[in-house]
Order: structure tokens, then C-alpha cells, then sequence
């Protein structure tokens, strides 16, 4: 029996030959898509002028900012020292000192109080 | 890098260095997705000048969106496919509108005289099937192209048609037996008269 309609695979051959009978874009329409494509391309990362706040890290600011603090936190430094070494008791001071000629001597009792300049009324009665 | 090595690269893969401006991208993105998409949009749309116009705004919305490209939602030929089908959509109800104000003052076709298919249909094959495909109507013109033309698979096609994938093999079947309608008058003419006579 001979159906009205092409065959399926009559069909699907020539469905199978327009496959392969793709049109190709003209050189000239190609020409027109690759300059639109050109057109709306983004520039690249390295050409574009960015501003700085969008080109440096975070970690980068804060050390930036860190770093701008410098000369007020060593003023703030040395001034909280030269109060340390005013109100500290002198035992605090001396206990350093104390521990090296416990070193050296290899006894507790080391330290001896000796007058070099003596003063001027004792030089005067004694001669 | 060169264009050869770029050939490897998925789609995707070179739509992300086009938006970081590599023009070597730019260069195989075109050259990878103009034929296949041209292709598809002169089936549907039987006009090469209006396909190529569609096919060229398709890329520019492309372009436009590549620097938000999201890697790994779509695939970049669906996306393409569905935006030049509903810009191919837009364009057939357009000149349907013209055609419609036209018909009311063509003359009526007399008896005898061949209709507009036979009149289209010449003894080359290409032009035979693509005048059938004219004749199919719109959905369905669309689902055959892209799933017998343009080798896509059903769920392919069910995203850029945005309808189930039933609705797809639905469509694509009933095109296949309107095609076959539409050109069995034409055996001889295709060239497969000595084909359909055997048993």
C-alpha cells in the first residue's frame, strides 16, 4: 500500500540533507557581528582606569590606616612610660639590677653603699 | 592565546574572558555562534535578511549580559536560541498583522491555477522542504527546526520554547506528519517517486 504522505524516512532523509546544507553567515555579515561584538565589549581588567578605593584591598586600607597612626601612638607610648617610671615603686626598677649581681657575686648580700664623693663638711672635719 | 586553543573552551567558558575583554573570545564566541543560530532563524523565518538582523540583535543582548553571567543557571546556545525565538516570534506576528491588511485587497485565487505552495516549490529539494516548513504553523515550525535541523534534544527545546517537554514531542510529531502532508504532492519533484512506489 503506498501512503499519501512521504514515508518517514523518506522525510527524514531529506530532513538529514537540509542538516547538512546549513547556510553560512556572508564574510560580510560576519564582519558586522564581530565589529557589534567588539563594540560592547567591556575593556580589559588591566587597560581600565579605576579608582584607587576600588583597586586596594581591604587588608591593604586597614594597614595603610594602621600605619598613619604611627607617630601619635609612639608620643602616646613614651608619655605613659614617663609616668610608669615616675609612680613605680623602685624596688620594681632595682629588682633587674638586683638579679645580675646575685649573678655575678653568687651571693645575696652584694650591694655596699659606698660613698665616692663624700661631703664637704665631713672632708672639712676629717681632713 | 590562540584562536585555535580557544576552540576547546565551552561556550561559557569563552563568554567569561569576553566580558574581561579578550577579543580573541569575542572573535570565537561570533564565529561559533552565528552559524548555528543564522541557521535556525532562516528556517523559521524564510527571509535571510530579516534572520540575520534577528541573529544580530540576539548577540548584542548576549554581549550586553556576559558581564552578569551567571556560570552553571543556563547554557549560553539555549539562551541564545530563546531569545532569537521570541524575537523570530515578535517578527512573524508583525508581519502577520501587514499580511492581514494586505489579504483584504488581494485578488481571489481562480481554479486551476497552482496554490501558493506548489508555487513556491521548486524542483530543488532545500526550497521544497522550506516552503513546507512556511506552511507549518508557528510553534511547530519552531520545534521541528530545532530538534531535526538543528539537532537539539527535547529538553533543550522545552526551555527555549518554555512549554514541557511533552508539548515538545507533541509538536515536533505533529510537524513531522504536516510536513509529510505538505510535500507528498511533490514526490516527483523531490525526487523520491520511484521510492514511494515500492511496496
Amino acid at each position: 500500500m503506498t501512503h499519501p504522505d512521504l514515508r518517514e524516512s523518506v522525510l527524514d532523509q531529506l530532513l538529514a540533507e537540509a542538516r547538512s546544507k546549513a547556510p553560512d553567515p556572508s564574510p560580510a555579515f560576519l564582519g558586522r557581528a564581530l565589529e557589534a561584538a567588539y563594540a560592547a565589549q567591556p575593556a580589559p581588567a588591566s587597560a581600565a582606569v579605576r579608582p584607587v578605593s576600588d583597586v586596594v584591598s581591604p587588608a591593604l586600607r586597614l594597614r595603610r590606616w594602621l600605619s598613619q597612626l604611627g607617630a601619635p601612638a609612639g608620643l602616646v607610648t613614651a608619655v605613659l612610660a614617663g609616668f610608669w617610671i615616675g609612680f613605680a615603686q623602685p624596688t620594681a626598677l632595682l629588682a633587674p639590677v638586683t638579679s645580675v649581681g646575685e649573678a655575678v657575686a653568687g651571693s645575696e648580700d652584694v650591694f655596699e653603699m659606698v660613698d665616692l664623693i663624700p661631703s664637704f663638711d665631713g672632708w672639712l672635719s676629717e681632713g | 592565546m590562540p584562536l585555535d586553543d580557544l576552540s576547546d573552551l565551552p561556550d561559557e567558558a569563552l563568554l567569561l574572558r569576553y566580558a574581561q575583554g579578550d577579543r580573541m573570545a569575542a572573535r570565537a564566541l561570533v564565529l561559533r555562534l552565528s552559524p548555528r543560530l543564522l541557521s535556525y532563524v532562516s528556517r523559521v523565518l524564510q527571509d535571510r535578511s530579516e534572520a540575520e538582523d534577528v541573529v544580530q540583535e540576539a548577540l548584542l543582548r548576549l554581549w550586553r549580559i556576559a558581564p552578569d553571567w551567571r556560570p552553571g543557571e543556563a547554557q549560553v546556545t539555549t539562551w541564545l536560541y530563546r531569545v532569537a525565538t521570541n524575537l523570530v516570534t515578535d517578527r512573524q506576528r508583525a508581519r502577520q498583522r501587514r499580511r492581514t491588511g494586505a489579504l483584504d485587497e488581494a485578488p481571489e485565487p481562480t481554479d486551476g491555477q497552482p496554490g501558493p505552495l506548489a508555487r513556491l516549490i521548486e524542483a530543488d529539494r532545500m526550497a521544497a522542504l522550506d516552503a513546507a516548513l512556511a506552511c507549518l504553523p508557528e510553534r511547530q515550525r519552531q520545534a521541528v527546526v530545532l530538534r531535526h535541523l538543528e539537532g537539539l534534544t527535547n529538553p533543550e527545546i522545552a526551555t527555549i520554547l518554555e512549554i514541557g517537554v511533552e508539548a515538545v514531542e507533541s509538536l515536533t510529531a505533529r510537524g513531522k506528519r504536516a510536513l509529510a502532508a505538505a510535500l507528498s504532492g511533490q514526490r516527483a519533484e523531490l525526487g523520491y517517486e520511484d521510492e514511494e512506489a515500492l511496496p
